[in-house]
């Protein structure tokens, strides 16, 4: 079955009518801050979830007519789950502590998240409510889990090179056809449009 | 003192891209460069987002040392919300270091 990942640069954010972002993709759009500046990994992303979005918000009659699709983003709650956790213990967790890897040193639970000092429930209340504010765009799906579970069963976990949930995404996007955004090296989807910039997906394109 | 409303600058009720924020700091940044001192209404606004605040107020307080005194915003009555991002903009746009150590986390977790 062939690998169908497709450049980003070469996707027009309006030839699908739903996308599926990965978490990572999700916190560059949400919070990377360029300062107006482009960045040669996340500007991709950024940019592509951003015309996605802006898409919605186009009213010209004339470009209308011409647009193949306003698109939405799927948000599942594994997907949810995926943002708050790496976004709370890698980016908000590591900028509290400092730069580099000095947050490692300490416990997420302990020294972060139940310190009333820390500004974990700030950090976690702005990332909420910049998800809750693009509902305007978003799908939200079901996991479907009793159905993806029977139709791809956990015994087969062990012959991938995945994690659980990439390898759930993997079979929740074949069940639904449902294009993928992601720079994760590691989502070889087969049968799953896949749309990166990553160099090592593209290499192995059947595109 | 001009008036700029988000609403009519971005066309829509949702200040939610990066890019949105851009489009609100070149019609204030215009302005500015003429040293005139804008009120930014958020009225008729309905949802905010961290990205759209660093866009438009972050970059202002990131390229104008005295944006301070010439930019005032309003339309943010009972915004709690709204308020705390425009705060958290504003303190990334004046300290790039801050900004700095975000994205390096966001680059590794995107490469990761």
């Amino acid at each position: 079955m062939p690998y169908l990942i497709h450049d980003i640069k070469n996707v027009a954010p309006e030839d699908h009518p739903l996308y599926f972002f990965d978490a990572n993709v999700w916190i560059a759009a949400l919070k990377y801050y360029s300062g107006g500046k482009q960045n040669e990994y996340e500007s991709p992303y950024q940019s592509f979830f951003e015309v996605v979005v802006e898409l919605n918000e186009t009213h010209d009659p004339e470009i209308l007519k011409r647009l193949k699709n306003k698109p939405k983003i799927v948000l599942t709650s594994l997907v949810l789950s995926e943002i708050i956790n790496a976004y709370m213990r890698k980016v908000a967790m590591r900028n509290y502590f400092g730069n580099g890897d000095e947050y490692r040193r300490y416990d997420f639970k302990r020294d972060y998240r139940d310190k009333t000092d820390s500004d974990y429930k700030a950090k976690l209340k702005d990332l909420c409510t910049d998800i809750d504010s693009l509902s305007d765009y978003a799908v939200l799906m079901d996991d479907d889990f009793k159905a993806i579970y029977s139709a791809s069963t956990l015994g087969n976990l062990y012959n991938y090179d995945l994690d659980f949930n990439d390898f759930y995404y993997g079979e929740f996007l074949k069940k639904y056809k449902l294009p993928l955004v992601t720079h994760d090296k590691d989502c070889k989807f087969e049968n799953v449009v896949t749309i990166t910039a990553q160099e090592r997906l593209l290499k192995i394109s059947d595109i | 003192m001009i008036t700029l409303k988000i609403v009519d600058i971005i066309g829509s009720k949702n200040a939610v891209t990066h890019a949105f924020g851009v489009k609100v700091f070149d019609a204030i940044s215009k302005h500015f460069a003429n040293g005139e001192k804008v009120f930014l209404s958020f009225q008729g606004v309905k949802n905010v987002t961290s990205g759209f605040a660093n866009g438009s107020i972050g970059k202002i307080y990131s390229e104008f040392k005295e944006a301070s005194e010439l930019l005032t915003i309003g339309g943010l009555e009972g915004k709690t919300v709204w308020i705390e991002k425009i705060e958290n903009a504003k303190q990334l746009g004046s300290n790039p270091q801050i900004a700095k150590v975000q994205n390096n986390a966001i680059y590794e977790l995107l490469q990761s």
